[in-house]
This record gives structure tokens, C-alpha cells and sequence, in this order.
């Protein structure tokens, strides 16, 4: 419509001249800029920590050869050598570190009972942990709604309050066109700050623009479209910019920051975990009772899941490692189920947060883009389970050796098995996140239409 | 003339509805927060004492076995919850809660919360502590930031003055008026949190932990006041309510929300801690030749056997009065865990580095400065943690030497196969941590107390003199 | 001289506000080139007239119409026969004068070129030195000279004032009369609401008093000397 292009052009003519809205803007671009530069930095740190275990792991080997020189027990290599399980962080992890930060970036892996090494942390800062990351994810789900409020709070209520109202409403204009311009100007401003500072991201971070890409645009979108629309919601109640900036600081406040320690503090309660203690030490009783069992009890056990190695020599008398690393493994299998249990409640509880974060839009985005980032806790828990499948691995790579009778020669560590996992991006989670700020979107565009109608009769 | 202002302050703030809404919130979410802190404190205390407890039991009940085997076995040490930590989680649900005590190695502490939470737990905890530092302020700025700007642009202000009052006064007033209209909302809150506090110590007179939560009070009281005082200064500094309001809320969303990430940041950015695999590394290397790296551990245990030999004027190993394979253990023993603490004070000292700009930062933002304090009275911070991790190294470290010493003077030299009974094993002492005394806690946040006292003092200071310049009208 | 038409009718025009009647049932016609004046206190009601007219809020009862258009019935549409100067013209601080003009005449359907824009201030009385600096400069003045700037742009038949010489020094006040008897002379109609007894005698042909609501007297102005219309006010008000 022609009116809407005029207001548009002259939408842009007073936001241009407006110093405190250029100002937001830049102050939003730059806040953006920082937690891309900030998330970036935080991953090189991580890829910088891993790339290190390189020289730690030649260094063992050369130790071996050292200790063990010509050949060796395979025995003594599996409690004296470590692999490393790495998990490498995809370069789309610098735009939500999600919970990258708190979990160890790789695992130290001997031959030994896996389930006392998986669970092992890494050296990190408590209170940097507990302040939390700047990233481009903190930008969006915290700031962006305030740069919203900030530009859309006094939509109309400036007209009202400066005057100029009456004298654009005296022009053969509707109410409704005047608010859609405004709205409108609003989301292209929004969009254009997204969409560049996304730009900006994927070219600094070398993020792949993938379907990742149109995720994250999209869900952002969205939600930046939700906070408009509750600025329209209550911009059209047509009460004073004062009240407006309340409110909409208060929902905010109500989103962003209550109903997530809420939702936070409900998960907790109705699903404590106290699997992982309780599996720590039935696994280390099971563990080291086998030194008390009787040998050919263990043997036996072990023999169950590998039949294949039932020749192998006598393990009585002196001490041995095939007897060593048979009650290690049956250790780990007495405690599978507890590993189970471990895993599936950190799951639930998992997707109880995500049910219950459908009420509050910035958890529920803070979700999804970590769920595209590859950054959740589901991706830690993927790759606990891909280290203890790196670790059956290793097993019948050194089982042969022990088993059979076979020296390890140092030449064979060339052959040894590694790990790399990379977390796999989220879909499922984006796209129901998708639906939920969709719904969001409808539920408050349905308000603001009702308040429009119902409180624009007359000119207050 | 002051007094009736106060007065009328009061009765129009406690008649406002925001009051009434905002309050009735407030009071609300501190009583759920304390609820909830009550029973995270009563789930998670419980959960550690029955861990702690089955691995004393497990030790003492456990089957006869080699010294040296129980060295291996080990022990847990449990970090039990400081009893103030219901008021604030601190570090709590970032910090491990668990470590297995072995010989030769010092292990992590593994499975804090925040491992076996998603992203949710990163929006914050809902504690005494959160309400107090994040949503009173807020409730401070929405009721006093148009304290003076309504009144200028209602012209009320005008007829103040023309009364004779002077702005410095009229000031003194709105604050002493606020400073009772918060009070309604905080010192029954206190109240109740006293209360609590009795409660989860059994109604138990305990000096430290009436002194710490007579100092987490007295602290909030000063950040509540500095916040008051500032929405008021704000309020008289600009003309429109509208930009009080903006200006307070913007001071708000950077001191609270975007100043601490910016600089742990920034902080963590100028100290990059080793990471574990790289510190673990460096402790085996230096044990197995030396720190300088030209003292190999198996040539001093060559001359420490030597040593033995001609000390005790025999000829072979298993001639000595002493089983020199304890005695060689504990060597290795002290050698490593010297080093690894070496090692760990370093990366504790890097971490205070880290740390350190957050916490001269308070300076500039009282936020910080509370939120230091808060956790230190409430036993949950940084200090306290490390405090935890190096007693339970000292406990294994302790554990570890007892059983060598067991293995030296109850086992034979080379015997692998002798198995002392549990009871031998049940008589040391099981894990038992008590938390540092408040003395030193509130010492380890001094520069915080200082820069919230400074704080206190500036933004009395600040009114005062912008009020005096104003003399008559904005 | 032009056909006498109605252009402006309230008929049994009427605004409750719960209770209270802020106008009640008026009944009222103006026809082209007409200058019609109401005078009253505040709160008699002019101000509603005039909000009525321009459908910022609904009648109780009765109509008010603009050339045959019901304002509550097409309150945008009546919006193109009609110009309205407010008591205090508020422009968008942050723009100039001419493009304050230019967005409200585009609004209008009217698109000027910047001369166009520029002959309308400058015969509104705007100093040309002053088009193009932003009307946060501005005084009262100045800023209801781009109101009537803005009037005279839309071509409207018919003319809404409210309280036009309010705050005008005398100059200014003598040249807006002037510009209201062109006005009429080409034929725009003009309801204007003052306060200014002296003014409202100068240039209407027909003057209303307005009491508590209601219309309670209308009389030609020709009738009456200055002096006498303001006794016959104040007999009024006091009654």
C-alpha cells in the first residue's frame, strides 16, 4: 500500500535521527560481535587442549619403549598406556558452548574397567563455569528481547505522548496501518541486526551454512518475532510508555529469568541423580573383589563373553594379567545396567526440562540453538557412550595380545585404535523447538489482535 | 519537616500498587527459593552422608586384604554441604562432589550437578541469594525511580521547595522513607531466614554460623541500600520519568547480567589453566625424573636402598627389620603427591588470577562485591571448595602413607600374597571434613567488603553532593 | 459566491460518559465558506465537538457529518474532507518542518514536490531560513504554522480548529485571521473552538456559546460590537 511505504520512509527518517535507538543497535551489534569473538576464542582454547594430547600420547609410547624395551606385556601396556577419546567441537560450537564448558573435551582411556574413567572431569574455573559464557546464544536469548523492548516498547504510546498522533490520525489513515508500518519497520530493523550478526559469525567461526543455517535463522526469527509481538500486545492496550517499559521488562524478567530457575528447581526435585555415586562404587566393589574371588570364578565369567579365548593358559599362581583385566571386565558388565539407569536418567531429566521449557520461549531457545551447536548434555552423554564403545574397542584390539600370548611389539601402537566423535547437530530438537515459538508466535499475535480490537475504539 | 516527608513517603509508596504487586512477588519467591534451597540442601546433605557412611562401611567391612591392595581400593571423600549453602548454591552445582581416594594418583572431582544437568541450570538457581541479588534490586528501582521526576513533573516538587525544605532534605527523607518500606519486606524475610537457619542446625547455638549469617545480612542490608540510594539519585538527576527508569534498568541488565560474563571472560583470557590431561603429565614426568628432570625416581630409590643396606649393616633386602617395599612406596608416595600439589597449588593460583579482575571489579559494581561475599559466608565458594579438595588430599595422602606404613612393618619384603584382617583397616579414622572457619572466610573476602563499604559510603557521598549543587531545582 | 451548502451537520449529536454528558444532543450547520466560532469554559464541551467530527471518539446518539460522510461510520474517509489544527501542533521533533508536511500531505494522498512543500510554509508565514531545520527548534509559533501549512495542502472543504490563537502574540494572531477570511473566500468552511472573544467577533459569521454541553445560544456576529458579545458570554456562563 502506498501509505504503508510513506510511513515506512518516514519510519526510517526518525529512527536514523533518533540517537538512543542508533545507539541500541550498535550497542546490540556490538554485544553480538564480543560473544561471537568470546565463543570462538573458547573453542580454540578447547581445540588447542586436544590438539596437546598428540604430544602427550607420542610421549607415553616413547615411555613404553623406554620401560618396555623390544617387546612387551600387552598387560603392561593397558595399565600403563593411555588413548584419547576426543571430542571435537564442530565449528558451529562457537555460537552456543551450550554445556561444552563443564564437560571434559576428551577422555583418558586405559585398558582397564571403563567405568571408573568416564565419568572424570576436566580442570576448569567453578565460578567462570557458574558465571556463564558470553556467546552469540546469550546475546539472542538474553538481549536481543531487550533490544526489541527497547526499539518497540513506545510504538504508539510515543505518537500518543508526543502528540503527533492526533495530527497523523486527522489524515484519512487507519489506526491499523500507522501500528503495521511500525511493526513492520521494527522487524526489518531486527532481522537486518540477526541476519548480519549471523553473517558475521558464520564468516569468523567458519561455521558450515548448512541446513544448521536455516535452523538457527529460522528459530531466531521466531523468537524475535514472539517479543515483538508481545510488544504489539501491549502497545495496543494504548497505556502510557511508562507502563509498557514495566511490562514488558517484567515479562522479560518473567521469561527469561524466573521461569528457567523455576523450571531449573522442579527438574531437580522430581528427578535427583544420584545414579552416577551409586554406580561409582558398586563399580569399584565389583572391581576389586575380584582380586578375593576365586580365580577360576572370574575366569569362568570371562570365558562366558568370550569363548574364544577359553584356551588361553592357566592364570593360578603368581600373578597375571589375562586374570587381571578378566575381572576388570566383568567389573564393568556387573554394573551395566546401573550405567543404564545412570544414562536414562540424565535423559529424563533431559526432557523433562525441555516439556516444561515450552513456557518460557528463551530456555526453550537457549535449547535449541546448543541442540544445533551440538553443545547439550544429550551430546556429552553420546559421547560418554561412543568412549565406552571406543573402549570395547580397544579391548579386542589388546585382548589378542593378552589372550593369545602374543608380545606387543611398539611398532603395533601405529595400529591401535582411535577415537574422534563430533556431536551431531539436533534436528529433532530444532524443529519441535520451531513449533513451540511458532505456537508462541500465534498465541500473541491472537492477543495482540484482541487487545488492538478491543482498545482501539476510541482515541484515548 | 523531614519526618513528615518520610512519613508521607511511606504511606503513598506502601499504598502504591506496584509496592503491593511487587512486594507480595518478592516475598513470594523468597519463601519458594527458601523452600527449594531447603530441600536441595536436605537431598543432597543426606545423599553425601549415606555415600560418605557406605564407604566407611565398605572400608571397614571390606574382606581381608594386602595393605597395598587397600591402597589401591582407597576411600571416597564426600563434600558435605555447608548448612548456610540452602541461602546460596555458590559454586556448589559446579564444583564435583566426589573423589576417590587412591594411592599413586590424584583423581578429579567428578559428578557436580551442573555435569548431569542440560542448559537450564546455566539460567541460575533459584536460592535466597538469587532473589536478593537479582530481583530486590529490581524491586528497589520500580518503586523509587520516579521518586523525585514524578514529583518535578507533577510540579509537587516545586511546592516543596517554595516551602523551604532543601533538596539535600528532601532526599535524606524519600531515602529514610524507602529505607522503611523495604525494611517491611526484609526483615521479616530475615526473620524467617534466622529461623531456617536454627532449624537446619537443630536449633543449635553455633557461633560461626551466627556470625556468617549475621554477615551475609548485614551485607545485603548495605547492597540493598546502595541500590536505593542510587534509584534515588537517578530519580533526581533527570527530568523525565521515563528515563530514570531506563537508565536504572540499564545499570541493572549490565552490572548483574552482562559486567560478570564480560569479565570472568576477559579474566580467563589473560590465565589459561593447563588442562588436566597436560597437568597429570607433567606430575609423572617430574616424579619419574625429578623436578629438574635429571633426578630420576629410580636411581633415588636405588640410593635409598643402599642407604638401607649399610644403615642397618646387611646384605640383602629382606634382611632389614622393615619391609623395604612399603618404605619404597611411601617414597613414591611423598615424591608425587609433593609434586602434585605443587602442581595443584599452581592451578589454584591461576584460577584466583582468573578470578581476581571479578573481584577488584566489585569497585566498580557492588553486584559482584555481594555476590563474593555471599558465597563465602555461605560456604559455597571457590575457597571453600579448594579448602574440601585439599583435605581430602591430605586424607589420602595420610591413608595412603598409613597403609605403606602397615605394608613396611606388618607384611614381609616381597610378600604379595599375606592378608591383614579389616580390622586392622577399620581403625583409621574414616573422611571427616569439617569447612574453614568463618574468621578465615570473611578474611578471603575482605577487598569485597571493603568495595561494598566503599560503595556505601560513595552513593551516600554522590547524593549528598549532587543534592547540595542542586540547592533549588533540577 | 458559492452554493449554500451544508457541508458540516451535527444532528442530535450527543456524548455520555457514563453518567456524566459531555455534550448533549447538538444540533448544528455549516455551509460552504461558513467561519463559525465556539466559545465556551473548558469543559463545555468543544473540544468533544471536535473529536467527534474527526472520529477519535463515538457518538452516544446522533451524527456528526462532513460533506454527507457519518464519522462514526467512516471515520477514515471523512478524514480526506477535512483539515484539523490542534491547540498545540506536535511534529516530529527530530525532522524538519518541510518534512513534517511532506509526511502528513503524502498521508493524505497528496505528493509535493519539495518547492510545492516549501510555497506552503512559506505562506503560512514560516521564515524560509527555518523550513529545513528540525521543528525541535521550533517555537509554538512556528510549529502551527506548518499546521496550517498542512490544512491548506489538503485542499479540505472543511476546516476544524481548536483553540488556534492560544499563545499567539498579536501579529501572529492578526495574520492567522487574515489567512482564515482568504480561506473562506475560496470556499473552505471553518469550525473553530477559542477562547479569544475578540477574534472569534472579527472573523466569523456566526458565533455559538457553548455551556455544560449544551449550545446554548447562537448569534451573528454582525449583531453585535466586541464589548457587547463578551457581557452576553459572561451573562451566560454566569446563569
Amino acid at each position: 500500500m502506498k501509505q504503508l511505504r510513506i510511513l515506512l520512509h518516514f519510519e526510517w527518517l526518525n529512527f536514523k535521527k533518533e540517537k538512543s535507538l542508533v545507539a541500541f543497535c550498535l550497542l546490540m551489534l556490538l554485544s553480538g560481535m564480543y560473544g561471537i569473538f568470546s565463543g570462538d576464542y573458547e573453542i580454540k582454547k578447547q581445540r588447542n587442549k586436544i590438539a596437546g594430547l598428540d604430544e602427550i600420547y607420542q610421549s607415553n609410547i616413547k615411555e613404553m619403549a623406554e620401560k618396555f624395551p623390544d617387546s612387551a606385556d600387552a598387560g603392561d601396556i593397558g595399565y600403563y598406556h593411555a588413548a584419547f577419546a576426543k571430542n571435537h567441537p564442530d565449528n558451529w560450537a562457537a555460537l552456543a558452548i551450550g554445556q561444552r564448558d563443564v564437560s571434559p573435551a576428551y577422555l583418558k582411556i586405559r585398558l582397564l574397567a571403563v567405568q571408573n574413567q568416564l565419568y572424570n572431569s576436566e580442570n576448569t574455573n567453578p565460578l567462570k563455569l557458574a558465571t556463564g559464557s558470553f556467546d552469540l546464544s546469550f546475546v539472542m536469548v538474553f538481549l536481543l528481547p531487550l533490544f526489541i523492548i527497547a526499539i518497540s516498547f513506545n510504538l504508539l504510546s510515543a505518537e500518543k505522548e508526543q502528540g503527533t498522533l492526533r495530527l497523523l490520525l486527522a489524515q484519512p489513515l487507519k489506526l491499523a496501518t500507522l501500528f503495521m508500518a511500525k511493526v513492520i519497520f521494527r522487524f526489518l530493523i531486527i532481522s537486518t541486526v540477526v541476519l548480519l550478526l549471523f553473517a558475521i559469525a558464520l564468516l569468523w567461526t567458519g561455521a558450515t551454512p548448512d541446513l544448521r543455517a536455516l535452523y538457527w535463522i529460522l528459530v531466531v526469527l521466531l523468537y524475535a518475532t514472539f517479543w515483538l509481538g508481545t510488544s504489539c500486545a501491549i502497545a495496543a492496550l494504548q497505556r502510557s510508555s511508562a507502563f509498557n517499559a514495566i511490562s514488558l521488562l517484567g515479562v522479560w524478567l518473567l521469561l527469561a529469568v524466573i521461569a528457567p530457575v523455576l523450571i531449573n528447581a522442579a527438574t531437580d526435585i522430581s528427578k535427583p541423580v544420584q545414579e552416577g555415586l551409586q554406580l561409582t562404587m558398586v563399580q569399584r566393589e565389583a572391581v576389586h573383589g575380584g582380586w578375593d574371588k576365586p580365580k577360576a570364578e572370574t575366569m569362568d565369567g570371562f570365558f562366558k563373553h568370550y569363548p574364544e579365548y577359553t584356551n588361553t593358559g592357566s592364570v593360578e599362581g603368581a600373578f597375571k594379567w589375562k586374570w587381571y583385566y578378566a575381572f576388570q571386565e566383568l567389573g564393568d558388565r556387573s554394573v551395566e545396567t546401573l550405567y543404564k539407569a545412570y544414562r536414562q536418567k540424565m535423559l529424563d531429566r533431559l526432557s523433562l526440562a525441555s516439556n516444561l521449557s515450552v513456557v518460557s520461549p528463551p530456555a526453550k531457545l537457549q535449547e535449541v540453538l546448543n541442540g544445533i551447536a551440538g553443545t547439550d548434555l544429550q551430546q556429552h552423554l553420546d559421547f560418554i557412550a561412543g568412549t565406552k564403545a571406543y573402549h570395547e574397542e580397544l579391548k579386542a584390539f589388546y585382548y589378542p595380545y593378552l589372550y593369545q600370548d602374543r608380545a606387543f611389539q611398539h611398532v603395533d601402537f601405529a595400529k591401535e585404535p582411535q577415537y574422534s566423535f563430533t556431536a551431531a547437530p539436533d534436528y529433532t530438537k530444532a524443529a519441535s523447538g520451531i513449533v513451540v515459538l511458532l505456537a508462541a508466535n500465534v498465541l500473541v499475535s491472537l492477543l495482540a489482535i484482541f487487545m488492538f480490537k478491543t482498545n482501539t475504539k476510541e482515541l484515548k | 519537616m523531614i519526618r513528615n516527608i518520610t512519613q508521607k513517603e511511606r504511606i503513598s509508596s506502601i499504598r502504591d500498587k506496584r509496592f503491593i504487586i511487587l512486594g507480595s512477588i518478592i516475598l513470594i519467591l523468597l519463601l519458594t527459593s527458601a523452600a527449594t534451597g531447603i530441600i536441595n540442601y536436605r537431598v543432597l546433605a543426606a545423599e553425601r552422608k549415606l555415600a560418605q557412611s557406605t564407604a566407611t562401611e565398605n572400608f571397614n567391612n571390606q574382606p581381608d586384604r594386602h595393605p597395598h591392595r587397600v591402597a589401591h581400593y582407597g576411600s571416597y571423600a564426600f563434600r558435605p554441604k555447608s548448612v548456610l549453602s540452602f541461602l546460596d548454591f555458590g559454586l556448589d552445582s559446579y564444583t564435583g562432589t566426589m573423589v576417590y581416594l587412591e594411592a599413586h594418583q590424584q583423581n578429579s572431582a567428578n559428578f557436580s550437578q551442573v555435569q548431569q544437568s542440560g542448559a537450564m541450570i546455566r539460567f541460575g538457581e533459584m536460592t535466597i541469594a538469587f532473589v536478593m541479588q537479582w530481583l530486590i534490586p529490581l524491586l528497589i528501582i520500580f518503586l523509587c525511580f520516579n521518586t523525585f521526576t514524578l514529583e518535578h513533573e507533577e510540579g509537587t516538587l516545586k511546592v516543596l521547595l517554595s516551602q523551604g525544605v532543601s533538596m539535600k532534605a528532601i532526599a535524606k527523607a524519600k531515602l529514610l522513607g524507602y529505607i522503611h518500606v523495604i525494611s517491611m519486606i526484609i526483615f521479616p524475610a530475615f526473620f524467617f531466614v534466622f529461623l531456617f537457619v536454627l532449624s537446619m542446625n537443630n536449633f543449635l547455638l553455633d557461633g560461626d554460623l551466627l556470625l556468617r549469617t549475621a554477615v551475609f545480612m548485614l551485607t545485603y542490608l548495605l547492597y540493598f541500600f546502595i541500590f536505593i540510594t542510587g534509584s534515588i539519585l537517578i530519580s533526581a538527576v533527570n527530568k523525565h520519568s521515563r528515563t530514570a527508569l531506563v537508565t536504572l534498568l540499564g545499570i541493572w541488565i549490565f552490572s548483574i547480567v552482562l559486567m560478570p560474563k564480560a569479565l570472568s571472560n576477559l579474566g580467563s583470557s589473560f590465565y589459561e589453566e593447563p588442562s588436566k590431561a597436560a597437568m597429570d603429565a607433567s606430575v609423572h614426568e617430574e616424579s619419574k625424573n625429578g623436578i629438574d628432570g635429571h633426578d630420576p625416581l629410580d636411581k633415588r630409590l636405588a640410593q635409598f636402598k643402599q642407604g638401607l643396606l649399610e644403615k642397618y649393616q646387611v646384605d640383602s633386602l629382606s634382611q632389614l627389620p622393615v619391609n623395604v617395599d612399603g618404605l619404597i612406596m611411601a617414597l613414591g608416595e611423598e615424591s608425587s603427591s609433593q609434586i602434585y600439589q605443587e602442581h595443584f597449588d599452581e592451578l589454584v593460583a591461576i584460577y584466583e588470577d582468573q578470578n581476581r579482575l571479578s573481584v577488584w571489579a566489585g569497585f566498580i559494581n557492588p553486584y559482584l562485591a555481594i555476590r563474593n561475599i555471599s558465597m563465602s559466608m555461605a560456604g559455597t565458594d571457590f575457597f571453600h571448595y579448594v579448602d574440601f579438595l585439599n583435605a581430602a588430599e591430605k586424607y589420602r595422602y595420610a591413608l595412603t602413607q598409613h597403609l605403606n606404613n602397615l605394608q613396611a612393618t606388618k607384611v614381609a619384603h616381597k610378600d604379595k600374597t599375606t592378608r591383614l584382617s579389616a580390622d586392622i583397616y577399620a581403625t583409621y579414622p574414616p573422611f571427616y571434613y569439617k569447612g574453614p572457619a568463618f574468621t578465615k572466610a570473611l578474611a578471603n573476602v575482605a577487598v569485597s567488603i571493603v568495595a561494598l563499604a566503599f560503595w556505601t559510603a560513595l552513593i551516600y557521598g554522590l547524593i549528598i553532593l549532587t543534592m547540595n549543587k542542586k540547592k533549588n531545582l533540577i | 459566491m458559492y452554493l449554500m451548502k451544508t457541508i458540516l451537520e451535527a444532528e442530535g449529536l450527543s456524548k455520555m460518559y457514563g453518567e456524566k454528558t459531555a455534550l448533549d444532543a447538538l444540533n448544528l450547520k455549516l455551509s460552504t465558506g461558513e467561519i463559525f466560532s465556539l466559545l465556551g469554559p473548558n469543559g463545555a464541551g468543544k473540544s468533544t465537538t471536535i473529536n467527534l467530527f474527526l472520529g477519535f471518539i463515538q457518538p452516544s446518539a446522533g451524527a456528526a457529518r462532513i460533506n454527507g460522510i457519518d464519522a462514526s461510520k467512516d471515520p477514515v474517509g471523512i478524514k480526506q474532507h477535512l483539515a484539523y489544527i490542534p491547540e498545540q501542533v506536535m511534529l516530529y521533533q527530530n525532522l524538519s518542518g518541510r518534512e513534517n508536511l511532506a509526511l502528513l500531505s503524502a498521508l493524505a494522498g497528496y505528493e509535493y514536490s519539495q518547492a510545492e512543500l516549501d510555497q506552503f510554509l512559506v505562506n503560512a508565514g514560516l521564515q524560509s531560513d527555518a523550513i529545513h531545520k528540525r521543528v525541535g527548534s521550533y517555537s509554538k509559533g512556528m510549529r502551527q504554522k506548518v499546521g496550517i501549512a498542512a490544512a491548506v495542502a489538503k485542499n479540505a472543504k472543511v476546516l476544524l480548529l481548536d483553540e488556534p490563537t492560544s499563545g499567539l502574540d498579536p501579529k501572529a494572531s492578526n495574520e492567522f485571521s487574515e489567512l482564515l477570511l482568504r480561506l473562506s473566500q475560496a470556499g473552505t468552511t471553518i469550525f473553530m473552538a477559542t477562547h479569544d472573544i475578540f477574534r472569534a467577533r472579527e472573523v466569523s459569521q456566526r458565533i455559538g456559546i457553548m455551556k455544560a454541553g449544551s449550545l446554548i445560544d447562537q448569534i451573528e456576529a454582525g449583531n453585535l460590537n466586541a464589548g457587547e458579545l463578551e457581557q452576553l458570554y459572561l451573562d451566560y456562563m454566569k446563569s
